[in-house]
């Protein structure tokens, strides 16, 4: 089976770098800053697969770089070195790191094959703009040009993440947390993304919200057979999401295997650190 | 169907200063289709280590486990990759371990339902035959729309037990799978385990209850001090 996403070497510099750090940053044993001119590895030489229809955890404490690798796969941020490929599942298709394309290109790709859900609402949502006027904006990137069907696909959406249809067009700043969250879902889903990328979305929301939105991604998970990358600092979330998980700190990749392995078994001085800290 | 060879696990503690702790070694032995393996021994012996290194939750420090996949074919699952483990995780290989862990508020049926709709079945045909697996392992169709969370410990091990035996995988890991269930439930339960080596599967079992093991065990491996002694039931 060929992975649908393909990552090496991907780095992230924040700062101008120096001879004691360049060209990936300071060494993962003096932590992610370089002492002599202040630079900060957000990311440094992250290599991952996600296979089709697969859910790849991403697990560290607060700093690690989980964000940063989420934005980076994005295209939010520029990486300093790397290379990415989303394989499109045709055979002949020509292989092409998405970094060095045109931010023209990239735009495009984010648009047709991706979808988000951020911690924070307000980054993913316009929360003066009406729910369906949310997704409308999604699919109008990804292409779609015909309105009765934008409101048809809105509709529907918004009926599969449990937000009455009669709501549509009120804006998400009426709604509270865990809807506005659906929404969120709702409209990282609309144009049927190869790859979903969650960062920390059930971060801050109570037990029971929690409970209910991780339920629906798992239902639309096995449903649409999308690939996800989960980001969660939250252990339990990755355990019930992911089959496989990698362990972050100080933007570099300290370990990774199958959830139960890596939570069971874990390997790296970090990772036991992490796991022996769960309540 | 499965080859375990030389079979070792040590755990490497950090936080201890990477002190190094034997979960076994040397274990190695073979299963037949639709054979049942005990594994006995003290509490400590690494029973299931055993169970956890075969399944992958463990990496064992050395030896091998050969897999007669019916996907994949012939495969050492302690050197098989991440994929590979999942696929025969997938409907050839189950586990039912001592604790259920499940996404709160997902009612009974759904849970053990779940595995099914993952294959691909239609959800209603799944619903129905999940249904009848818990009426017959004693769980009254009143409790199927609740969640297991709020069940006994007894009726959460028989959802367990339900959820890892639906897709009737070729290999199953059983790890005190009677432990907290009263005597009818018990025999319910190796009934249905006796139905499915009848059928093929092949079975590694942990009994703390010696009745059920002898109710059930063609042969028994009894683990001391961390390696192994075989026998009889």
């Amino acid at each position: 089976m060929k992975p649908l996403l393909e990552i090496h070497g991907l780095t992230k510099l924040f700062g101008s770098g120096c001879g004691h750090c360049l060209p990936g940053g300071v060494s993962p044993e003096e932590g992610n800053r370089c002492g002599r001119c202040g630079t900060v590895v957000g990311c440094g030489d992250v290599s991952l697969m996600v296979y089709p229809g697969e859910v790849l955890g991403v697990v560290g404490e607060s700093g690690s770089g989980k964000s940063t690798l989420v934005r980076l796969i994005h295209f939010e941020l520029d990486a300093t070195a790397g290379e990415i490929y989303l394989n499109n599942g045709k055979e002949d298709a020509a292989r092409e790191n998405l970094l060095m394309q045109s931010p023209f290109r990239r735009r495009q790709i984010r648009s047709r094959h991706m979808g988000i859900v951020y911690q924070n609402p307000w980054l993913g949502l316009r929360m003066q703009v009406s729910s369906g006027g949310n997704i409308a904006e999604k699919l109008l990137a990804a292409g779609w040009r015909n309105v009765s069907e934008i409101r048809k696909r809105a509709a529907f959406l918004l009926e599969r993440t449990e937000i009455p249809v009669n709501r549509m067009d009120e804006p998400p700043a009426n709604f509270s947390g865990g809807m506005q969250q659906r929404v969120q879902i709702a409209k990282a889903l609309s144009n049927n993304p190869q790859v979903l990328l969650l960062d920390e979305v059930t971060t801050g929301l109570d037990l029971s919200v929690q409970a209910r939105v991780l339920d629906l991604i798992r239902n639309l998970q096995r449903e649409l057979a999308v690939a996800m990358i989960v980001v969660s600092h939250d252990l339990g979330v990755i355990r019930l999401l992911c089959q496989r998980t990698i362990v972050m700190r100080h933007g570099r990749v300290v370990e990774s295997g199958l959830t139960d392995q890596v939570l069971e078994d874990p390997r790296h001085e970090y990772t036991q650190l992490l796991v022996s800290s769960q309540l | 169907m499965l080859e375990v060879r030389n079979l070792s696990k040590t755990f490497v503690i950090h936080i201890l200063g990477g002190k190094s702790i034997e979960g076994f070694r040397g274990v190695s032995f073979r299963l037949c289709p639709g054979e049942f393996l005990g594994l006995t021994g003290r509490s400590g012996s690494g029973k299931s280590s055993v169970l956890k290194c075969i399944y992958g939750t463990y990496l064992p420090a050395s030896g091998e486990v050969w897999f007669a996949s019916e996907r994949l074919g012939r495969v050492d699952l302690a050197r098989a990759g991440e994929q590979a483990v999942l696929r025969v995780r997938d409907g050839e290989m189950g586990y039912v371990s001592q604790f259920l862990r499940v996404i709160p508020r997902i009612a009974a049926a759904d849970v053990v339902a779940e595995p099914l709709l993952r294959a691909g079945s239609e959800a209603g045909a799944a619903r129905r035959q999940a249904a009848a697996l818990l009426e017959r392992l004693r769980i009254p169709a009143r409790l199927h729309d609740a969640y297991p969370s709020t069940f006994s410990g007894g009726e959460q091990q028989r959802i367990n037990i339900a959820r890892a035996v639906i897709r009737k995988p070729r290999l199953l890991l059983l790890d005190e799978p009677t432990a907290s269930l009263d005597r009818e439930s018990q025999e319910t339960v190796i009934g249905i385990l006796r139905e499915l080596k009848e059928k093929g599967t092949s079975m590694i079992g942990i009994f703390h209850d010696r009745a059920a093991l002898e109710a059930i065990a063609d042969n028994v491996l009894e683990l001391a001090n961390g390696s192994m002694e075989h026998g009889r039931p």
